[in-house]
């Protein structure tokens, strides 16, 4: 019997793995992650939370800020005004995007493609962009204002004049309709493509009424898509602010006023306060999304088979003629913006010239900024996609220190709760002074160094936009079987290898979308770059900003068609390098 | 059960998720060479065993030794094992022959050596010409051998397989089953392996351990598991069993009293006093049909219930009642071969004098205490 030669082994739970110079790895790369999360997360809250409890000289003074604000109607109301336009707005895109996506997934309609890649359109176009297209659709100057320029009443007679009363709620709820459109799209249409059509058969069986299988069936395997839908349009909607921006007029909305007080009135303190005010109702509709998704069971069992749609030509001829109502309008609006951007003087003289993109006499940049922009979507596409992808490599794969884990999970999350001028006034707040004053002492602050530089800029993007491309990070490196791993250990190979050689390689369609949405999202964005922003580092969003606030709205459009054309461009290349990479490294792929 | 030259040790081994105990404290020896099987249902804690040996998860408790080397502490990279699961787990964007030299390149060899251990590897499992194919490509039965070509790459002193066959269909498990027991013999590498089909422990195995909630009830070869089943639970789960309750009867040493039947049962243990409840078990094949009811004991009448057609074999089911019991009714399951059962005499509603051999008959206590 060789039991004799064993002691009674009694380890200690936590103390059984030896940890090798492997796991040594494994542990500091996951303490980097927190310590990244931490820094440019959670961290700038904290001065941002104290600057809305003191006085513009840095004493406490309790809730002041607050009472004052809520004392204060001309403030107040721009809080009704954002909850307003953000509750309209809500109803408007997230109604309109799921009759959309169920035309697109449910009919035999022609020209699935085309609607798919009109309603996507507005991602590449900067919000700003889209208000400009109004106001040369509905401003005062406006093409359907006017009655294309008095076309018609000059040759039938007929005015065909309209005037929406843009600027006001009306341009913003359109705006942001345009805005939050395609964002309630691409998740409705996830949801609308998963349909198991055994329920269909079975509902059809049972002889249910068309509309009994819609609320028997379709709404509730839709219902986390619409919730989802709904949390997400509403953020967007309540913290916009380059469409209010240009043709909010003397409607004030919360995103607005921050900007006003930081920027026009240097009143840091009140900026302060409106940014938590901003804040609050994110987290909520943060936190309300994530228990309601908690209940969400997979829809879709394997055992599911998918559904295809059978021609029903009057409901066809429906969808086709909605669809392209809707994806008229959207056409309607970036093609206004490419078209203002070439006339020569609007609406005097149409005859057509590149006159609008030689920005040298005009204020913003001008090619300088939209240099740095294409510098600064490149990095935060690169870097941002290493961090992000690396960072849910480990809090997915890794099974030590479950709760750091569950900490970074967290943190990695709730960015998308963060509106991006809370981001950058945080940042503001954190990263401007050369000194912290803690408990009355003062502490150099590490990050000075970084206020006004590119870093800034690129750290904010990826902070701003970390929770999408985290989510689509970890549902690719779930969907990894996890005994590769534990195969690649049998086999002695240490993780930083298997990453390499095989994570990697399975993700790297994922990876190459993350950064697709990284790029585009730093060229269009505005929000939070426009308060961090140097004037040795002008960008091309912010230019769009300047210009328009200049009168010089024809350059507005000019730089929103060269923002526009850069994300067409990277989106085609990224479809190009796809298909090659699929040919290539996704051969395993191919039966 | 002693082993002479044991290669694996595990001692005092214990597992719990928070406070849900997963595998009660347990000893297991392996030997050099040996082919051990865990059995049991699913969630017995047999795939925790093997990932506790393997590495793959920490014990709550306890030692683990192989080849005299402690390696509780060891995590899966620093040990020295192969392992093949269900799912095959290969790496789709890797050819076959890239999967099986993964564990290789790690290790310092030669391209020109790799290549050829490759190779040598290949011909092993049967897939000569298959390196530059992708697994998605293979066919499952060629992609678990795959899966074992790559674990048997670094030449493991241990392999661990992880219910190897249960996603195959059944033709192609049948033979990889003679596969993977030659290729054992041949490379005479310590092998513990998972699975919860009977019939694979059964045929393949050298011993088995069959598992139930945490534990190990009962470890031996598949012959004395099948034939001397240690409790009900074994009897049940390894092969068939058919079941009668009884009560020891004061009629004479080794005599169980099941309704108005008394049988005679061989194998007896010593303390078991008239008035005891027990449990008599017997397998299908055991039970004959007798013509002669009269000349012979241990007869029991049962009424024939239905007839099923399994192809080589009938498969009678009978029932037969025991007054005693509150009436309840025994099911008992018979197998005839295909001639025996093609008889006029074998028709649904007939009542059959059975033949239960007093050999056959194995004992099992219930705990109850006589009356």
């Amino acid at each position: 019997m060789s039991q004799r030669t064993l002691s009674p082994g009694r380890a200690e739970p936590g103390s059984l793995a030896k940890v090798t110079s492997e796991e040594w790895l494994r542990r500091s790369l996951l303490l980097f992650l927190l310590g990244f999360l931490l820094v440019s997360i959670l961290l700038p809250l904290v001065p941002l939370g104290m600057r809305s409890l003191s006085d513009p000289q840095g004493n406490f003074v309790g809730l002041d800020n607050y009472v004052r604000y809520f004392s204060s109607p001309g403030l107040t109301s721009s809080l009704l005004n954002s909850l307003t336009i953000a509750g309209k707005t809500t109803l408007l895109a997230v109604g309109l995007a799921f009759v959309y996506a169920w035309a697109l997934a449910r009919t035999c309609m022609p020209g699935k493609h085309f609607f798919r890649a009109v309603a996507l359109l507005p991602l590449v176009v900067p919000p700003l962009a889209l208000a400009i297209g109004l106001v040369y659709l509905f401003g005062k100057k406006g093409l359907v204002t006017t009655g294309f320029f008095g076309f018609f009443e000059q040759n039938f007679g007929i005015a065909l004049g309209f005037d929406l009363n843009l600027y006001g709620q009306n341009g913003i709820l359109l705006g942001e309709l345009i805005y939050c459109f395609p964002q309630a799209f691409l998740i409705l249409a996830v949801a609308a493509s998963m349909a198991d059509a055994r329920l269909y058969e079975a509902s059809k069986v049972l002889n249910a009424s068309p509309l009994r299988t819609f609320w028997s069936v379709t709404l509730p395997e839709m219902r986390y898509g619409l919730i989802s839908a709904i949390f997400v349009c509403f953020t967007l909607a309540f913290t916009d602010f380059g469409i209010p921006k240009v043709v909010g007029g003397n409607y004030n909305v919360l995103a607005t006023d921050i900007y006003k007080q930081v920027i026009g009135q240097q009143n840091f303190v009140m900026g302060a306060t409106v940014s938590i005010v901003l804040l609050l109702p994110t987290v909520l509709a943060f936190v309300a999304d994530r228990i309601a998704q908690r209940h969400q069971n997979a829809v879709l069992t394997a055992r599911a088979t998918p559904l295809h749609p059978r021609p029903t030509p009057l409901l066809d001829r429906f969808a086709l003629v909605y669809c392209s109502l809707v994806a008229g309008t959207i056409l309607a609006v970036t093609g206004t913006v490419i078209y203002a951007s070439l006339v020569d003087v609007w609406p005097y003289r149409l005859e057509l010239t590149l006159r609008h993109y030689d920005f040298s006499k005009v204020g913003g940049g001008g090619w300088e900024a939209y240099t740095n922009s294409l510098w600064m979507a490149f990095y935060t596409a690169g870097v941002g996609t290493a961090i992000i992808f690396a960072g849910a490599y480990l809090i997915e794969k890794s099974r030590t220190w479950s709760l750091l884990r569950q900490t970074a999970y967290f943190l990695s999350m709730i960015s998308v709760a963060l509106p991006g001028l809370v981001i950058g006034l945080a940042y503001i707040f954190l990263f401007n002074p050369t000194h912290w004053t803690l408990w009355g002492g003062k502490v150099p602050n590490p990050f000075a160094g970084l206020y006004g530089t590119m870093a800034i800029l690129v750290l904010s993007n990826i902070v701003h936009f970390y929770t999408v491309s985290f989510m689509a990070a970890t549902t690719a490196l779930k969907q990894i079987d996890g005994e590769l791993e534990a195969v690649s250990a049998s086999l002695g190979v240490p993780f930083y290898r298997t990453f390499w050689r095989i994570t990697l390689p399975l993700s790297l369609p994922a990876v190459a979308e993350i950064a697709l949405y990284l790029f585009v999202n730093a060229m269009v964005t505005v929000s939070a770059v426009i308060l961090l922003y140097s004037p040795q580092i002008k960008l091309a969003s912010v230019a769009i900003v300047n210009l328009d606030d200049a009168g010089d709205t024809a350059a507005a459009a000019a730089m929103s068609v060269l923002v526009i054309a850069a994300c067409l461009t990277v989106r085609v290349l990224y479809f190009w390098i796809t298909r090659h990479l699929h040919r290539r490294t996704q051969a395993w792929r191919l039966p | 059960m002693t082993v002479l030259n044991p290669f694996l040790q595990l001692y005092n081994v214990h597992k719990r998720f928070g406070r849900h105990v997963v595998l009660e404290t347990l000893v297991l020896d392996v030997d050099q060479g040996e082919f051990l099987f865990l059995l049991g249902p699913s969630g017995c804690g047999k795939t925790t065993l093997l990932r506790l040996i393997a590495g793959l998860e920490p014990l709550t408790a306890g030692q683990i030794l192989q080849a005299g080397r402690d390696v509780t502490r060891l995590p899966a990279t620093e040990r020295d094992f192969g392992i093949v699961f269900q799912s095959y787990a290969l790496f789709p964007n890797l050819t076959v022959a890239e999967n099986i030299a993964y564990g290789l390149q790690n290790r310092k060899q030669r391209r020109t050596q790799i290549a050829a251990r490759v190779q040598e590897l290949l011909q092993l499992v049967g897939l000569q010409g298959l390196d530059p194919r992708y697994p998605a490509q293979l066919s499952g039965g060629q992609q678990q051998r795959v899966a074992l070509a790559r674990a048997l790459a670094p030449a493991p002193s241990l392999l661990l397989l992880d219910e190897p066959l249960s996603a195959l269909d059944a033709r192609v498990r049948a033979s990889l089953r003679g596969e993977i027991k030659r290729l054992q013999r041949r490379l005479g590498i310590t092998t513990i392996m998972v699975t919860h089909d009977q019939e694979e422990a059964l045929t393949m195995a050298d011993r088995i351990a069959v598992m139930d909630q945490g534990r190990i009830v009962q470890l031996d070869t598949p012959l004395a598991i099948y034939q001397q089943p240690a409790t009900p639970f074994v009897a049940d789960f390894v092969g068939q069993m058919n079941f009668l309750p009884g009560v020891v009867s004061s009629e004479g040493i080794g005599v169980v009293r099941t309704g108005a039947f008394a049988l005679r049962v061989q194998n007896w243990g010593e303390d078991l006093v008239p008035g005891t409840s027990l449990m008599l078990a017997i397998r299908p094949e055991e039970i004959r049909i007798e013509r002669d009811a009269a000349t012979l004991s241990n007869i029991l009448i049962a009424e024939l219930q239905a007839v099923e057609f399994m192809g080589p074999v009938y498969r009678l089911l009978l029932r037969h009642t025991v007054p005693d019991f509150y009436n309840a009714a025994v099911s008992l399951t018979l197998t005839l071969p295909r001639q025996a059962a093609e008889q006029p005499e074998l028709r649904v509603g007939a009542a059959l004098p059975l033949h239960l051999p007093a050999d056959a008959l194995r004992v099992f206590r219930t705990g109850k205490k006589p009356a």
